[in-house]
């Protein structure tokens, strides 16, 4: 078996494992998937280092040869790597780890997992094996099954691990998702029967789409409407209610709020990536000329995003909400930066991603920790708590720095990209709000850290406990992430932009780019 | 009648034989002790499982001056009909074995509905097909009654037995029509009358006639209405029979009649095909949407049968747009639906029968926290449901994309509206599947005692469970037998 199919093979067999185990059985039923998330975190770190010396030639060569599946449907199990994926494979390996610690070492069994370990770990696993499908697969058939793989446990994951209104919003989660999914599957499916028409053979793999879709049939117009522009629009809008994209973003704050803390961090860190991914995997290549039609759409719609997600955010009063909301403001960024059809911004948006999924899994892995002694999560409440919890604390100012863009997180590099990606593809008013948005960003962030963490000490939280000894692990670990990236993004951005750059030269190549774009852009660069 | 008759009607001759030899044995047996009855049909399915692949038998042909036919696609449906046959009497053992009389005849009656269901996949022409059919419905009219000391089983008899009338009288009326344009009520006459370029209006009108009244069987608007009250009175082995084994009686002849009436080179193809795409339309509609508020699972499991027929149908109206020619990933889809559905819709009802085996409750709240009372039972109907409304990885998801899919071939874009209301309802459905789910995993149970499942359930549980998730993961194997199936019907509907 090659190596790019382990990543799937790898928690499907501990899923599959776990199944055999007795649940009495608990430190077997914890120490599987641990040793299937280092198990993975090591292979992504050897991936990622290859990236960074071989680059893409040497990503090129783990490809294995497509295995048929479904032969008279054209699927087959094909894997690949790019710098995109790789990236994005090393998120999941970072999170996944984290997560699977921060459940075990939990601060009590109260709450987050005690009840029924075995099968929160089995869906958790299930999950894990779609994430790493979608991020790999280069058959849109198993994409789209990857895809559904990764949303649907997520319902059981909130409703039964979950706290408040956890069974209203699992299931708005799984609804909003899956008919996201739905309309993202149409697309798919005009895909799939237009290269057919072209090639003359049913295939579902995406390089065989690619190369259909540079001949000029696969544009041919589709009982008048333009095939491109409505293929696209399909794929973008169903991908987008999984990115959180306003209007389409409601399920997804009080989707964070209500999982657990292994769910959120799952969930606000990789799951919302699949969309911004599918939409720069599938959505780009396919249809270069819809992508340059409906993107200045987009970069108006991330707008929104961005401001009204972080007004909203300052609104909140629960901690987990407030998170929440900053996350859709976030991805905001990501989608201005795929909107901006250029090297550097679209690099800026798969790093944020990265970014943004490291930060966010820290706050909700921080969050979890406290809430699982206090049980509460409403800010006036709390007060003070550093006093109790001098490292969590600590913790918990950093990730609110690295949230809110300051010098030295990954987060501030990215986002530093993605304002001048927009710049540059002449979005300037757009780029000037977005410099705005970092400052509503810090104001709900450090509101938030000053109201729980600081302030006289609150006797009424005097019982609970902080980290200590292994229980720092995952906090540390991720903020060093966080830091190391931060610090020194050169060679991350370098794999990224290298995976990126054959997708944005194919949008920037059409002429509907020239329309949208060029001329702005020659203005922004002071050509004309 | 020749030697070569017989061979091809083996297993149904065995089949006969054995039905009215459970019959006698049962006369024999001291009441409280009628078990061996359900081991003699289990192994009977098994038999005729293994004669299916007989040589004499799987090579096909015509008989029976040309009313018995043995193709592909008859051979396809005997083994998913072993297969169900296999499965509910396993399942009935746990209910029937515990009634104080009757054993006999139960499985006599289930037996003679298999040879049914075993006719209908073979028949060559519309009177055969009349008769055949009339073999499912009447032993179905008796198993639903079985229970006659309860109204709601004898109601459900009833109520079979009026609408099954009812469409019967249209099913034939249908057929007159095809008669008078015709001739003949030979399928071989019919298609090449129809392959020829004829279109009276009286033959289409005999045709969607006919399509409307094996609806019946189908679970398709109009002729749906007895479902969920039969599901919910009938017992629930015979529900679960009748949710699976009446159904792919049903499907088998549409397909038969499908290869009749839409041929390559046919011209009632286009107007057969609006009706389909508007059944199929009607019936996932109107089956999703009654599923919502239902409280009893069997009735839930009813409107969902409705709604599984309304996605195979969007199959129907896609291979009846493509004439057999070209794409035909629709029918392919629907065979494959159809045997995964044996396997889904059955899992789900083992959990059924025995969780009111232990509560004698039907209702959906009575399933509030089962995953605690019994993990196994928990998770087997969490994935049958989750199949059921197409979720990977289970084999429900592969069965719901390739037929959603074929709806969305931009050769024939007249099936795009059905499809995107095929991709509405998908939604909807996993609505009201995760109400049970919900019910399943996050409740807490109303009382707390552990429910008991014997050693021979939790096989069968497992072993379905793994068939889930396996042909989820690969269904290689059993989309290569329905495409083949349906090459071979090409092949012969352009002959």
């Amino acid at each position: 078996m090659d190596f790019l199919s382990l990543f799937v093979i790898v928690p499907a067999v501990a899923a599959l494992v776990l199944v055999l185990v007795p649940e009495r059985q608990k430190a077997l039923v914890s120490a599987i998937p641990a040793l299937a998330a280092a198990t993975c975190l090591a292979m992504a770190i050897w991936l990622m280092k290859g990236a960074m010396t071989g680059g893409e030639e040497w990503l090129a060569t783990l490809t294995p040869p497509r295995i048929p599946w479904v032969e008279s449907l054209g699927i087959t199990w094909s894997v690949g790597c790019d710098g995109i994926s790789a990236a994005m494979v090393l998120l999941t390996s970072i999170v996944l780890f984290a997560g699977s610690l921060v459940s075990i070492y939990a601060p009590s069994t109260h709450t987050g997992i005690g009840d029924r370990p075995k099968t929160f770990f089995l869906l958790f696993l299930a999950l894990v094996t779609g994430v790493y499908g979608v991020f790999l697969v280069r058959d849109l058939f198993f994409f789209y099954f990857s895809y559904e793989l990764a949303v649907v446990p997520m319902y059981l994951l909130i409703g039964v691990w979950g706290s408040k209104d956890r069974e209203y919003a699992a299931m708005k989660l799984t609804l909003y998702l899956t008919a996201g999914a739905m309309v993202a599957l149409a697309g798919i499916l005009f895909l799939y029967f237009r290269t057919w028409e072209v090639l003359g053979q049913a295939t579902f793999h995406m390089d065989d789409v690619l190369a259909a879709s540079k001949l000029p049939a696969f544009n041919a117009p589709m009982h008048g409407v333009d095939f491109q522009n409505t293929t696209f629009a399909l794929l973008f809008l169903g991908f987008a209610a999984i990115v959180p994209m306003w209007p389409f973003h409601t399920w997804s704050p009080i989707g964070h709020a209500a999982a657990p803390a292994a769910g959120s961090m799952m969930h606000a860190g990789v799951l919302m990536k699949l969309g911004a991914y599918a939409i720069l995997r599938i959505a780009f290549p396919s249809c270069p000329s819809g992508a340059a039609h409906w993107l200045p759409w987009v970069a108006i719609i991330s707008m929104a995003n961005i401001v009204y997600g972080g007004y909203v955010a300052m609104a909140q009063r629960d901690m987990k909400f407030v998170i929440g909301f900053s996350s859709s403001s976030h991805m905001g960024y990501t989608l201005l930066g795929l909107a901006s059809a250029s090297v550097m911004g679209v690099t800026g948006a798969v790093f944020l991603m990265f970014a943004h999924g490291v930060m966010t899994a820290l706050a909700f892995a921080l969050i979890g920790f406290f809430y699982d002694q206090t049980h509460n999560r409403h800010i006036p409440d709390l007060g003070g708590l550093s006093h109790q919890l001098p490292f969590i604390g600590t913790c918990f100012a950093l990730m609110a720095m690295a949230s809110a863009g300051v010098p030295g997180f990954a987060n501030f590099a990215s986002e530093f990209m993605v304002m001048l990606g927009a710049w540059q593809a002449g979005f300037k008013w757009q780029a000037v709000i977005a410099v705005f948005g970092v400052v509503i960003s810090a104001v709900y962030l450090l509101r938030a850290v000053r109201d729980a963490f600081f302030g006289p000490r609150n006797p009424r939280w005097d019982k609970i406990h902080d980290a200590h000894g292994l229980q720092k692990l995952p906090y540390v670990f991720l903020l060093a992430v966080l830091l190391v990236f931060g610090c020194y993004p050169k060679p991350i951005t370098d794999v990224i932009e290298a995976g990126v750059k054959p997708i944005v030269e194919a949008v920037q190549a059409t002429t509907e780019f020239k329309g949208n774009y060029a001329d702005r852009i020659e203005i922004a660069e002071g050509k004309r | 009648m020749n030697a070569s008759v017989l061979h091809l009607m083996l297993p149904e001759i065995v089949l006969t034989v054995a039905a009215l030899g459970v019959m006698l044995w049962d006369l024999w047996l001291p009441a409280g002790k009628k078990s061996p009855l359900g081991w003699a049909s289990i192994a009977i399915c098994i038999a005729l499982f293994a004669l299916t692949f007989l040589p004499e038998v799987a090579k096909g042909g015509t008989g029976l001056a040309g009313c018995f036919t043995v193709d592909p696609l008859a051979l396809f449906f005997k083994r998913a009909f072993c297969v169900t046959g296999f499965l509910v009497f396993l399942i009935s053992r746990e209910y029937v074995d515990d009634l104080p009389q009757g054993q006999g005849e139960f499985y006599t009656l289930s037996l003679l509905a298999l040879l049914g269901m075993f006719l209908c996949s073979s028949v060559a022409d519309f009177m055969s097909l009349f008769v055949s059919l009339e073999v499912v419905t009447v032993s179905f009219f008796v198993l639903a009654a079985f229970r006659r000391e309860r109204t709601t089983s004898v109601e459900a008899g009833l109520k079979l037995l009026v609408i099954g009338s009812l469409s019967a009288g249209i099913l034939l009326y249908g057929i007159a029509f095809v008669y008078g344009a015709v001739g003949s009520v030979s399928f071989a006459d019919i298609r090449h009358y129809v392959a020829t370029g004829h279109i009276e209006p009286e033959l289409l009108m005999g045709a969607v006639l006919i399509f409307l009244g094996l609806g019946f069987k189908t679970s398709a608007v109009p002729l749906h209405v007895w479902v969920p009250d039969v599901y919910q009175g009938s017992p629930t082995p015979v529900t679960a029979y009748l949710s699976v084994g009446s159904k792919l009686a049903g499907f088998v002849l549409v397909v038969r009649c499908l290869t009749v009436f839409a041929p390559p080179g046919g011209e009632l193809s286009s107007e057969l095909t609006a009706f389909f795409a508007l059944v199929a339309a009607l019936t996932l509609v109107y089956g999703n949407l009654g599923a919502i508020p239902q409280t009893n699972i069997k009735r839930l499991m009813g409107y969902s049968s409705i709604a599984q027929c309304g996605y195979i149908l969007i199959g129907i109206a896609a291979a009846s747009a493509s004439q057999f020619e070209g794409n035909t990933s629709g029918l392919s889809g629907a065979l494959f639906y159809m045997a995964a559905y044996v396997v889904t819709n059955l899992a789900a009802f083992a959990v059924v029968l025995i969780v009111a085996k232990a509560t004698g409750s039907h209702e959906i709240d009575d399933y509030a926290g089962l995953a605690r009372r019994s993990p196994m039972l928990g998770a087997s109907l969490a994935c049958a449901l989750l199949s059921l409304a197409g979720v990977p990885p289970f084999i429900g998801f592969f069965g719901k994309f390739m037929l959603l899919g074929s709806s969305f071939d931009l050769a024939h874009p007249e099936l795009l509206w059905v499809g995107a209301i095929g991709f509405v309802t998908v939604v909807i459905a996993l609505y009201y599947y995760l109400l049970v789910v919900k019910r399943i995993y996050v409740f807490e149970p109303r009382s707390p005692e552990p429910l008991a499942v014997t050693g021979r359930m939790k096989v069968v549980l497992v072993l379905a469970v793994a068939a889930l998730i396996f042909g989820g993961i690969a269904p290689g194997f059993l989309v290569r037998s329905a495409t083949e199936v349906v090459d071979q019907l090409a092949l012969a509907a352009a002959r």
